[in-house]
């Protein structure tokens, strides 16, 4: 059963409308209906499952990012300046700034005594 | 609408009180960074010369850019290792961790802006007004005075 706590996240539009769009392409029905949710900058989260589900999209949003440019670590000999460039927007914006919001909103549910598996 | 969280829930610290706030840490963490140079381009902490918008309140105004003060914005930092890693099912951080060590001065012009709910999870900004270019310059002065550590999020 789905554990009832709604918080409010707040995610600049450019994380947002970047996740929603890619939400909606890859036809992630449910979690685009949560991004669907709330102001501009902002969603609107019923509980912690939802905010385990929109961590997932942005890892998945970097997944697909890293196989379209794969060249963006610069220990790599392949280096490519632009894969670096596409690859820090998803890692060091979208998926980050998920990532503490969603570890801000929920404490006790993003702990390291949580299980991950 | 702003595009970024209330600024009353936050908490403003100027650079003379950083240490004096986080005196119990002996660095504060940034992710996503490069590896050090020769071998790679370092921290980066703004590539390719722009401030992003979803980091920064920016407006232009007569054709040039600034950046406003706005405590609710920021590059994320992070007071722990394992928050980087993602805590339960977060996601990590990928890339390397860098480090700015205990008693490191901020340059005049940042600060460090945290939700009070969430002080784990600052976010270095600008104190007041200043130019994009003005703003880029301090932060590429922070990232000379940060430091690799041998963690490689991956």
């Amino acid at each position: 059963m789905s554990i009832v706590d709604p918080r409010n996240i707040y995610l600049h539009q450019d994380i947002k409308t970047t996740l929603l769009d890619f939400s909606v392409e890859r036809g992630y029905n449910k979690i685009a209906e949560v991004l669907s949710r709330g102001d501009v900058a902002e969603v609107k989260l019923r509980g912690p499952e939802e905010a385990v589900e929109l961590g997932q999209l942005a890892e998945a949003y970097r997944f697909d990012t890293k196989l379209k440019f794969p060249y963006f670590d610069d220990e790599d000999e392949n280096f490519n300046p632009l894969h670096d460039e596409k690859f820090d927007f998803a890692n060091g914006v979208v998926v980050m700034k998920v990532s503490f919001a969603i570890q801000d909103a929920y404490p006790s549910h993003f702990s390291s005594e949580v299980d991950a598996s | 609408m702003s595009e970024f969280k209330r600024q009353d829930i936050y908490l403003q610290i100027n650079p003379e009180d950083v240490w004096r706030h986080f005196g119990s840490l002996s660095a504060i963490l940034r992710g996503n960074g490069g590896a050090p140079k020769p071998v790679g381009g370092g921290l980066k902490l703004i590539r390719g010369g722009v401030l992003r918008a979803s980091d920064f309140d920016i407006v232009e105004e007569g054709g040039v850019k600034y950046v406003r003060r706005h405590t609710g914005s920021g590059l994320s930092f992070s007071t722990t290792i394992d928050r980087l890693k993602g805590l339960g099912p977060a996601p990590k951080i990928e890339g390397r961790v860098w480090k700015l060590e205990k008693n490191t001065p901020l340059p005049d012009g940042l600060c460090i802006n945290f939700d009070k709910d969430a002080p784990d999870h600052p976010m270095v900004s600008v104190s007041r007004k200043m130019k994009v270019s003005e703003a880029i310059e301090l932060f590429g002065v922070l990232a000379s005075r940060m430091k690799p550590t041998n963690v490689k999020i991956k």
